[in-house]
């Protein structure tokens, strides 16, 4: 075809328009590919589907929180003691935002949330925020926003409500990571052959991958690698955002009479040597602050329970140290 | 503005749309050489007055040489140029270093001068538009090329936008006649895979892999000689994709506006001896040295040890036109030696009379491996330029440490994605594979009957939109 002298091939539109087409099916069938693959987030897709499907199980009392709740509290054992029916939701990198996002997504058979942090975990900025690979899992796979939880993300954390106002084809687009955590999680399962990550991803109870030792030098050097990363540690205080962000998912969940207690996690000695006292004091008064509004159900403070040598770097638990905080949960649990 | 990003289809949109809407071979020039202008301020305005100060250069002293008869004078005026464009690739390129250098020697000695150091910006595309004028330059002081008499078509020639920051360097005895015709836009469907080629070879395949081979060797001292050559064979893939992909992307857009660019790359990594490497890897370059630097050093004619003199000089500076830095150097060096190293082989088996072998399979197959592990060594100093680093890494390249532990470095984890990593070198192996058996992907699929190169462009789509990585990466070249 000659077009003002030009020459313009057929074959070359159609075959521009045929990649186009390409790039458009490509765009069609991901969201179903999405969903099949397996992913370093694909925890959040079984922690959704137990909500949906939970008609039979019924829990009432869940846990949210990061790894170290993950391999720090077996809800088994709860459950066995209490007679309830508690889950650990916890997940990797989990914030307490998105806590606040599965806990819209929760049975309404639950009357009990209990949001599991360190002390450090509480006082860091990334306590409102969400990891992206999270955030798109979280939104791929389904979750449920009310108006009430967009608003307080819009408060606190405008970006993460920005985010999350985007179009699913936006993320559907940015989710092709998913392709590359597939290989990853493939090739982990190939070459950790110690670790359990069927039962991290999956297990409702106890999502333990396994308590891998470093050794006294490794577990020194994953301390340090830590330590390097945090910014004050000469000061404990609480972002406003953080405190708000409590108190809003307290109001929340109260709308349905839910519960929400905050439970500090221990905290490895070794990572608070200087100024120990110090710290108490302001820490103590922060946990004053958040108790003061009575919006929280209840605060269970173990950050002192547990010494070095139950920790398997600077917040994780050995075996020994899950199952002293897990006792510890259960005995302070039956006593209420 | 890289090729394929959403403001270059657009700015190439713009300009095809005033091609079709212009009439007149002079009025096409001008958008296009408007368009190359524009491409290149894109990235920093003010650096146009460089290609606008090297073409006014050579422009004029081309048209003095075609009048000037005597040879002093012509020389010269050869001179004004070498030293206009070389003056300014020093400074630009060379300068920071030769002063590094200089102050490394001086403290040496016990002087301390105090200089300032200057923080001078390089400018994208420097050495090649430099040497594609110098060329021009030098052909018509040899009399070997017709000087250009219009200033439009010089210009256009120095700055044409699809080769203008990373080749293929054009000669003007090829492109000039060219610019004489009228240009017509020509979307074939050949061109369109040819881009699309190029694009595969960047984005998918170099840019996917690329963040293992930096994450290894940034700090490539915790890593055992598994993940090293891992890494290496990494930086041996994203090198030849990023850079052979641009010039496939180049090609493929030159020829939708109308003009041929030539080939840059044809399989390097099939090579079975260092000069057969070199005249598969950036040929232009290549082509560039010997014509304008070896063969007038005397190139083989200068008996036994003069050749060998030559090709380290060649060699030795074609690695510094690479950057301004030893382990440039030390790469061009690497290369002089195995170059050399093949000619004493080569004499050696006539003497033996041992030529026979060179048909044998298994022959064929020993010296591939050789060169290809030649290559890889010298991609470790290209790439990690860190003394202490690039010594580590050539140890544990060489003096392989048998540590066959993988698990708990973190290679699984998805920043550096060991397992994509190796669907994409596995990727690269097949398709290189098959081109180098079957002829080039790109032209079977054009080459397909009925509707199956529509399936083909259907399948690159899709692959297209799932691998196709989230952040943007420049291409390699554009730092020489």
């Amino acid at each position: 075809m000659v077009f003002r002298g030009h020459m313009i091939s057929k074959k070359f539109i159609i075959a521009l328009m045929a990649c186009v087409i390409g790039l458009m099916f490509g765009v069609l069938i991901f969201d179903n590919v999405y969903q099949c693959l397996p992913s370093e987030s694909e925890r959040f897709r079984h922690i959704l589907n137990a909500c949906n499907a939970s008609q039979e199980m019924k829990p009432d009392t869940v846990f949210f929180g990061s790894s170290v709740i993950m391999s720090g509290i077996d809800a088994n054992i709860v459950n066995s003691k209490l007679s309830i029916n508690s889950w650990n939701l916890g997940s990797p990198e989990q914030s307490c935002a998105e806590a606040m996002i599965i806990s819209n997504n929760l049975p309404s058979s639950v009357r009990n949330v209990y949001v599991c942090y360190t002390p450090d975990e509480l006082a860091n900025i990334k306590f409102i925020q969400i990891i992206y690979p999270n955030l798109n899992s979280i939104i791929m796979y389904g979750y449920k926003f009310s108006r009430n939880i967009i608003n307080v993300f819009n408060k606190i954390n405008p970006l993460l409500a920005e985010e999350i106002r985007k179009p699913k084809i936006a993320h559907l687009i940015k989710g092709r990571f998913v392709l590359k955590h597939a290989g990853s999680v493939l090739m982990r399962n190939l070459l950790r052959k110690d670790l359990n990550l069927k039962s991290a991803a999956r297990d409702l109870y106890f999502p333990l991958a396994g308590h891998r030792l470093s050794g006294r030098k490794g577990r020194q050097e994953l301390i340090e690698g830590y330590l390097s990363k945090q910014s004050d540690r000469e000061c404990y205080k609480l972002n406003k955002g953080n405190r708000n962000l409590l108190f809003e998912l307290a109001k929340i969940l109260r709308e349905t009479d839910v519960h929400l207690n905050l439970l500090i996690l221990p905290e490895n000695p070794d990572v608070r040597i200087n100024n120990r006292d110090k710290f108490n004091q302001q820490f103590n008064s922060e946990i004053d602050l958040l108790r003061g509004r009575g919006l929280l159900n209840e605060i269970y403070d173990y950050h002192k329970l547990l010494g070095a040598e139950y920790f398997l770097d600077y917040s994780h638990l050995t075996k020994e140290g899950s199952m002293i905080l897990t006792k510890k949960i259960v005995a302070d649990l039956e006593k209420e | 503005m890289l090729f394929y990003t959403i403001e270059f289809l657009i700015f190439f949109i713009i300009l095809i749309s005033l091609l079709f809407i212009f009439r007149g071979n002079h009025k096409k020039k001008l958008i296009l050489l408007a368009s190359s202008y524009i491409f290149y301020m894109w990235w920093n305005p003010v650096f146009i007055l460089l290609i606008i100060f090297s073409t006014v250069i050579d422009f004029f002293i081309g048209k003095r040489l075609e009048k000037e008869e005597d040879d002093n004078k012509r020389k010269i005026l050869l001179v004004m140029s070498l030293c206009g464009n070389l003056g300014m690739l020093v400074f630009f390129k060379y300068f920071g270093f030769f002063q590094m250098n200089m102050l490394f020697l001086l403290k040496m000695f016990g002087h301390d001068p105090n200089w300032t150091t200057l923080n001078i910006i390089l400018p994208v595309g420097i050495s090649f538009y430099t040497f594609q004028t110098l060329s021009y330059t030098i052909d018509v002081y040899r009399r070997k090329l017709k000087t250009c008499h219009s200033a439009l078509d010089f210009s256009l020639f120095v700055s044409f936008f699809p080769q203008l920051v990373a080749g293929p360097i054009v000669r003007a005895a090829d492109f000039l006649p060219q610019l004489k015709k009228e240009s017509k836009l020509n979307f074939n469907r050949y061109a369109l895979l040819m881009i699309i080629r190029g694009v595969f070879k960047k984005v998918i395949i170099a840019d996917n892999i690329s963040k293992f081979a930096d994450i290894v060797f940034n700090s490539p001292h915790s890593w055992n000689s598994v993940v090293i050559w891992m890494a290496l064979v990494c930086f041996y893939i994203q090198i030849y994709c990023d850079f052979s992909g641009y010039s496939d992307i180049a090609i493929g857009i030159a020829d939708i506006l109308g003009y041929k660019l030539m080939l840059n790359f044809n399989r390097p990594y099939f090579s079975r001896n260092p000069s057969d490497f070199w005249k598969r890897w950036h040929i232009s370059l290549s082509e560039w040295l010997r014509d304008y630097l070896y063969i007038p050093l005397g190139g083989n004619r200068s008996g036994t040890w003069g050749m060998y003199r030559n090709l380290t000089i060649t060699m030795l500076l074609g690695g510094l036109w690479h950057g301004a830095g030893w382990s440039f150097i030390l790469w061009g060096l690497l290369h002089a030696v195995a170059l050399i190293g093949h000619r004493l082989w080569v004499s050696f088996m006539k003497i033996l009379k041992l030529e026979g072998l060179r048909d044998v399979a298994i022959y064929k197959l020993m010296s591939w491996a050789i060169m290809q592990y030649w290559v890889l060594l010298t991609w470790i100093p290209f790439r990690v330029q860190k003394t202490r680093d690039m010594l580590f890494c050539i140890k544990k390249f060489m003096f392989f440490d048998f540590d066959f532990q993988l698990s708990g470095k973190g290679l699984a984890s998805s920043s550096m994605g060991m397992f994509s990593v190796l669907f994409f070198i596995f990727m690269f192996a097949i398709l290189h594979l098959f081109s180098y058996f079957c002829g080039s992907l790109d032209k079977k699929i054009d080459n397909l009957k009925g509707l199956m190169p529509y399936v083909a462009c259907v399948v690159i789509g899709v692959v297209f939109f799932l691998f196709w990585p989230s952040n943007e990466s420049p291409f390699i070249y554009f730092q020489f």
